[in-house]
């Protein structure tokens, strides 16, 4: 065969190897959910009035929802891993916020403002680390599934917060809480976004990088087989719920620096919005499956609809209809092919 | 006579009012290849689900290499490797994943100890290269895409990789073709040649007469035989099996 033929010979399997790549990045979920999400940003940019989707109020604006709903999105996306949910996040996120504001409040007049900040922020963190623990005790050592468990801490958490605080939220947190933290910007990109991204970013060196990733995908594909080769599955269970609360206390920290308030009625449906975003990313309820780059781009395609659907001005019930049809159009999409490739 | 690896001895337990196991005595030396068989129900998933450490005993002790072994951290620790009858794999993690799951190898210091994910897939490839095994050449592949086959041998290598006194192995064989049958049953020689004691579970009885030192018969929850291969056919031990019934 001449060096001409050679060559022509070649060239198909060139150009099949160069499609078989770009099918194989088409086929990630959370590069699907990116185009996706270009063309709703597209469609709102054209309809908005003055083209007020794109302006940087409100990108900022949609950054800052976006903080919290990452947070729990991570914590779910990894819980989900392990074959647990969690349903409690946003209870969490509440009382959080409630006991965080209630010591930053009550330490203001004895300690230096960037302490009571710090404080606050550690706070909230470790309220949501205490729940974590209660809800990793009933699941590990009770032996209660993780959906129920997490039912009932959703609604202890609620009633806790609403006994603590007497139905009414929370005013007089240092106003720095705000200047300080949560209305501070780099351009476009507020503050408590970066912190968002940054954790998340050490979760998932942590989750790629060590056994505990491994460990914790082999609980969610076979729970029994895990603990067989003799991983610490009960260490395990109380890492993952842990951390999903510490992260839901994390959101609460960022909700006070946001409105300088607590919203003791307003989270209650945060944990669907994290389950959402995890799901249309790509990681399973059933577990051994996650995707954190889903998880976030899953949680920002929640945002851009209810964002883009209050800037056209449509009726804010059409915002629940919309994520609700993007979660089974996603899973629905994820069961078939899956079921293609003979699935898992 | 060389050293004892496995030491059974008063094993009892019940489960309620039925009695599993009944006073088991047992020992397997260094490089012995030991076959338990007995009818449904004689006791034998018990016995060996007590040796792995998945299952306590009411009564007696196992002792592997002169250690009490009474968990899945002590079977772990004393270098006891299982090929469970479901094989315990995990389908969406890969092959090297499962081969190495709760073994993997890291570097770094701590608190930065990660994952040396190309030494545990070179390792992989050898262990299962090591089996002869040329099927399962990609160690990235996830175990769901696997055939029923495929994924036994695999849990027959992560055992061997990681025994180092004893190997339990419940139906090793029970979904494999005759080719990987004979890889299965050249591996448990290898492991027997290199002293490590086996002892193996299996309804297979013409490959078990060909492979095992010795024949070890259950039948109610006790050890009511302890045969020599040697000059036995295999109604001779289904008439053991079974007894008068």
């Amino acid at each position: 065969m001449s060096a001409s033929e050679l060559k022509f010979a070649q060239a198909p399997t060139s150009s099949s190897a160069l499609w078989h790549k770009v099918l194989k990045v088409l086929s990630n979920r959370a590069v699907q959910i990116i185009l996706v999400e270009i063309v709703v940003i597209a469609i709102f940019q054209a309809l908005s009035p003055n083209g007020a989707f794109l302006s940087e109020a409100n990108i900022r604006g949609m950054l800052l929802t976006a903080s919290q709903v990452l947070l729990l999105a991570t914590g779910q996306a990894v819980l989900m891993s392990a074959g647990h949910i969690d349903i409690s996040q946003g209870a969490v996120l509440i009382f959080s916020s409630v006991i965080a504001g209630n010591v930053m409040i009550a330490a203001q007049d004895s300690m230096s403002l960037p302490a009571v900040l710090v404080l606050g922020a550690v706070v909230a963190i470790l309220s949501g680390v205490f729940l974590g623990a209660i809800n990793a005790f009933m699941v590990g050592v009770v032996g209660i599934n993780s959906l129920v468990t997490t039912l009932g801490m959703l609604s202890l958490a609620t009633g806790a917060s609403q006994v603590i605080t007497g139905g009414v939220n929370l005013f007089g947190m240092p106003r720095e809480l705000i200047s300080g933290f949560g209305a501070v910007k780099f351009g476009a990109l507020p503050l408590p976004m970066l912190v968002s991204l940054l954790i998340i970013a050490v979760i998932w060196v942590f989750y790629r990088y060590t056994g505990w990733g491994t460990h914790t995908l082999a609980m969610g594909s076979n729970f029994l087989a895990a603990r067989r080769v003799g991983i610490k599955t009960l260490l395990i269970t109380f890492g993952i719920f842990i951390l999903s609360s510490a992260l839901a206390g994390a959101a609460g920290y960022i909700d006070l620096a946001r409105y300088s308030t607590t919203n003791i009625s307003g989270h209650l449906n945060d944990s669907m919005a994290g389950i959402a975003a995890a799901l249309i990313g790509g990681t399973a309820l059933t577990g051994g499956r996650i995707s954190f780059l889903g998880a976030i781009v899953g949680s920002f395609l929640a945002i851009i609809l209810q964002s883009g659907l209050v800037i056209i001005n449509l009726s804010p019930f059409y915002q629940t209809i919309a994520v609700g049809a993007m979660l089974l159009i996603a899973v629905s999409l994820d069961r078939s092919s899956r079921n293609r490739k003979g699935g898992d | 006579m060389s050293q004892e690896v496995l030491t059974i001895s008063g094993l009892g337990k019940n489960f309620g009012a039925v009695t599993a196991l009944r006073d088991v005595n047992l020992t397997v030396h260094e490089g012995e290849i030991v076959a338990l068989l007995g009818d449904n129900g004689a006791g034998k998933s018990t016995l060996m689900n007590i040796i792995c450490g998945s299952n306590s005993a009411d009564t007696g002790e196992v002792l592997v290499n002169g250690e009490s072994l009474s968990s899945l951290s002590d079977a772990k620790k004393l270098g006891v490797g299982v090929v469970y009858q479901d094989l315990a794999l995990s389908p969406q993690l890969t092959l090297a994943e499962n081969l190495f799951l709760g073994n993997e190898a890291k570097r770094g210091f701590f608190p930065f100890r990660f994952l040396d994910r190309p030494r545990m897939q070179r390792e992989s490839k050898e262990a299962i290269e090591k089996l002869g095994i040329s099927t399962l050449r990609d160690v990235r592949l996830p175990v769901a895409s696997l055939s029923g086959g495929q994924r036994q041998v695999l849990a027959v290598a992560r055992a061997m990789k990681w025994a180092k006194n004893l190997i339990l192995l419940d139906e090793p064989t029970a979904a494999l073709g005759p080719k990987q049958v004979e890889i299965v049953l050249d591996s448990i020689r290898k492991a027997s040649d290199h002293g490590i004691g086996v002892v193996l579970v299996s309804h297979d009885i013409p490959s078990v007469l060909k492979l095992a030192d010795r024949i070890v018969i259950l039948r109610h929850g006790t050890i009511v035989a302890d045969l020599s291969p040697e000059g036995l056919s295999v109604s001779d031990v289904v008439t053991v099996m079974v007894g008068d019934e």
